[in-house]
């Protein structure tokens, strides 16, 4: 559900149309409620990062078991063909605006099962993803890291450069929309597959 | 506009009924409350852990973190499921979110502090405390999904098992106040708390009463390792907000209505004014309540049942029987 | 009376437990705990590597590959050959080709963070992989511990004043 663009109009509607835009993304970036898809030991390393010593609940996470009120699918560990059904099936469950992290190479690639006949080669052939981790299985760290960057993903969704944006940002911010990376093009990907 | 209508409105701005309305236990009250203990609720049960909580979101321990939750419920879609009941599953969550509201009328603040007056304010608050199975039943049956039908189905088991201790336990207090109205209730504790007078009764009272607004270790129906979230399952984007809104306004008006009964309410030593007195002791007990929610695993749900059939009832019951005693053969007690 | 001591005990440990030391470590804008020779992104030194490709035939998941160096990539010293490309999002950080390597031209560092918005990006040419793995603003250098084994607390970690990221 994002705010429509304003192409054409006076200065002032854009300025407000990209305040709200800017509420909404950081009301969206602060209270990322995850749900996560695993399939194999990189789980356990997600379990390290929402427990007490990394505490990703700092910037906002909370784990919620229905995937209608989340914001973040985790995928973690290795997704087989049969299993990506599913995996489409619970990224379809989940309301917009929502944000997909592949944790680990095993979602990714496929990693040392590679070669098998039975495994997808990568989570993004089947639903859309935001941020990739490597690792094998990726360190807390690693995870928090890709929790920001995801933030910073969302702190530039759909804002048009000029209004609210800090200059430092702007050229980014401009290929950013050039490559029309909103969630709306990503749904409709996912649809066609 | 004419004068007659800035006065009209200048009386209304001034009014006592809009000044309970709008600040306490109105509006402002129900925001505030809701928004600080769901932060200090995160933030408790995080340093149970011994771990921060919310710390980054608004710089200073994550306070602006319930107001990001809000906001981003608001800019989140929501979809009915395909074979819901369109009209009831848009409905329910904004009776769900204003009828436990009702409860608040009936509680005395001050002496001359209630929104509705009532010689039957107890009756009030209980009447407005068994609607809320009703209303999870309607959610749940709206929804048409197997978790929350399940879910729908132990409200109202939990809830029969827990309210009848409740106002069993509630009628010792009545009988030795001798009024269903809670300003006369509050006054008549001035020389000792009822919660030392019947400790068993407010023992009784206390556990029907975390089961009543459904917190654990009584969160029964919205179990998430079995359901996946109850009878909130369907539930995304400020629908869910208006149902966890309701459910923390049920915790307010259910601690509040055991300071009244048990612990005097308003009163309290003359140096603060009687509302901070309600506030600070509802204060405590909230954070009991939330301690207890990091202390406990969840029950089960014949477990609980158990609890309130074979246990809680006899136990109100016994209370009820030794209260008529004291009242019968010690009457000076009742400071006569 | 068992029954009582047994129902308030939680509660009691609850309440002591709010008032002990966090145990959080406030990642990035704390140094992280990571143990010495842990094994993270891998550094690749193009003036050692005399491309023998022990390093691809002995990677378990395939994801060193020779490619072909040119010399506008970076290396203009080095003589035309082939070196090792890596492809982070299949790297199973295992390090055979650190400890197969002879002539020590590949080496482990703690860089964890790697993550990226594109697949793509998670392929390291040689040129790529033989930069020092630049550190962001915020991360700051991970604390370096070692094992310490005592009589009185057991296992734990012991700071290391020597930080090894200094070549």
């Amino acid at each position: 559900m994002s705010l429509r663009k304003v192409k054409r109009g006076p200065k002032v509607i854009k300025t407000l149309n990209n305040l709200i835009q800017y509420v909404a993304n950081w009301a969206r970036l602060s209270s990322l409620w995850s749900v996560h898809f695993e399939t194999g030991c990189c789980c356990v390393e997600f379990m390290a990062v929402s427990c007490s010593r990394y505490d990703w609940e700092r910037f906002g996470t909370l784990p919620i078991s229905s995937p209608r009120q989340n914001d973040l699918l985790v995928i973690e560990g290795i997704v087989s063909k049969k299993m990506a059904k599913r995996v489409k099936h619970m990224y379809d469950q989940l309301y917009d605006p929502k944000y997909v992290i592949a944790l680990g190479n095993c979602s990714i690639t496929g990693a040392l099962f590679k070669e098998s006949y039975s495994i997808v080669k990568g989570i993004d052939k089947v639903i859309p993803v935001d941020v990739f981790v490597p690792g094998c299985p990726p360190r807390p760290e690693a995870q928090i890291h890709a929790l920001r960057m995801l933030q910073e993903k969302i702190r530039k969704e759909n804002l048009e450069s000029g209004a609210i944006v800090p200059k430092n940002n702007s050229e980014s911010l401009e290929e950013k929309t050039g490559q029309k990376s909103t969630h709306s093009n990503k749904n409709k990907k996912s649809q066609e597959k | 506009m004419s004068p007659d209508l800035w006065s009209l409105i200048w009386d209304i701005l001034q009014s006592k009924l809009f000044l309970e309305l709008v600040f306490i236990p109105g509006i402002a009250f129900i925001a505030l409350f809701t928004v600080i203990v769901v932060w200090a609720e995160r933030k408790i049960l995080a340093r149970v852990m011994m771990r921060y909580g919310p710390l980054h979101v608004g710089k200073v321990a994550g306070i602006l973190q319930t107001i990001a939750d809000t906001l981003k419920l608001l800019f989140k879609e929501f979809i009915p499921p395909r074979r819901a009941h369109k009209a009831a599953y848009y409905l329910t969550p904004v009776f769900v979110a204003s009828v436990p509201t009702l409860a608040l009328t009936a509680i005395p603040f001050s002496k001359d502090w209630v929104v509705f007056p009532s010689d039957l304010g107890l009756l009030i608050a209980f009447a407005v405390f068994a609607l809320s199975p009703l209303l999870a039943m309607i959610t749940g049956w709206a929804c048409n999904n197997r978790y929350t039908v399940i879910g729908s189905l132990r409200v109202i088991f939990q809830d029969v098992a827990a309210e009848i201790p409740l106002l069993l336990s509630a009628l010792g207090v009545v009988m030795l106040s001798g009024s269903f109205n809670l300003v006369n209730i509050v006054e008549s504790q001035r020389r000792l708390w009822f919660a030392f007078l019947q400790p068993l009764g407010a023992l009784v009272f206390f556990i029907a009463l975390i089961g009543e607004i459904e917190r654990v270790p009584f969160d029964i129906p919205t179990a998430e390792q079995e359901l996946v979230f109850g009878w909130k399952t369907e539930y995304g984007g400020i629908l869910f907000g208006l149902l966890m809104f309701g459910e923390y306004i049920t915790f307010a008006a259910g601690t509040l209505l055991f300071v009244t009964l048990y612990l005097g309410g308003y009163l309290g030593p003359s140096f603060l004014p009687p509302m901070a007195w309600i506030l600070i002791k509802m204060g405590i007990l909230v954070f009991l309540l939330i301690l207890i929610r990091g202390a406990y695993p969840r029950l089960r749900i014949d477990q609980l049942l158990s609890i309130g059939w074979k246990w809680l009832i006899p136990l109100a019951i016994l209370n009820v029987l030794v209260t008529m005693d004291l009242i019968y053969f010690y009457p000076w007690i009742l400071g006569g | 009376m068992s029954v009582v001591v047994r129902t308030l005990k939680p509660l009691c440990l609850a309440f002591t437990h709010m008032f002990r030391r966090v145990f959080t470590i406030k990642y990035p804008f704390q140094a992280p705990v990571i143990e010495d020779d842990y094994r993270g992104r891998i550094q690749f030194f193009p003036e050692r590597c005399i491309s023998c490709g022990i390093c691809e035939s002995v990677c378990p998941t395939a994801a060193i590959k020779l490619v072909e160096v040119k010399e506008l990539e970076g290396f203009s010293e080095v003589k035309k050959f082939k070196k090792p490309q890596l492809d982070f999002g299949r790297c199973c950080f295992c390090n055979f080709c650190v400890d197969y390597c002879p002539s020590e031209a590949l080496k482990s560092t703690w860089l964890v963070e790697l993550a990226e918005y594109e697949k793509s990006k998670l392929t390291y040419t040689p040129y790529k992989l033989s930069k020092q793995p630049e550190r962001p603003k915020l991360l700051p250098k991970p604390k370096l511990v070692k094992l310490e084994i005592s009589k009185v607390r057991g296992a734990g970690h012991a700071p290391l004043k020597k930080e090894r990221g200094k070549k």
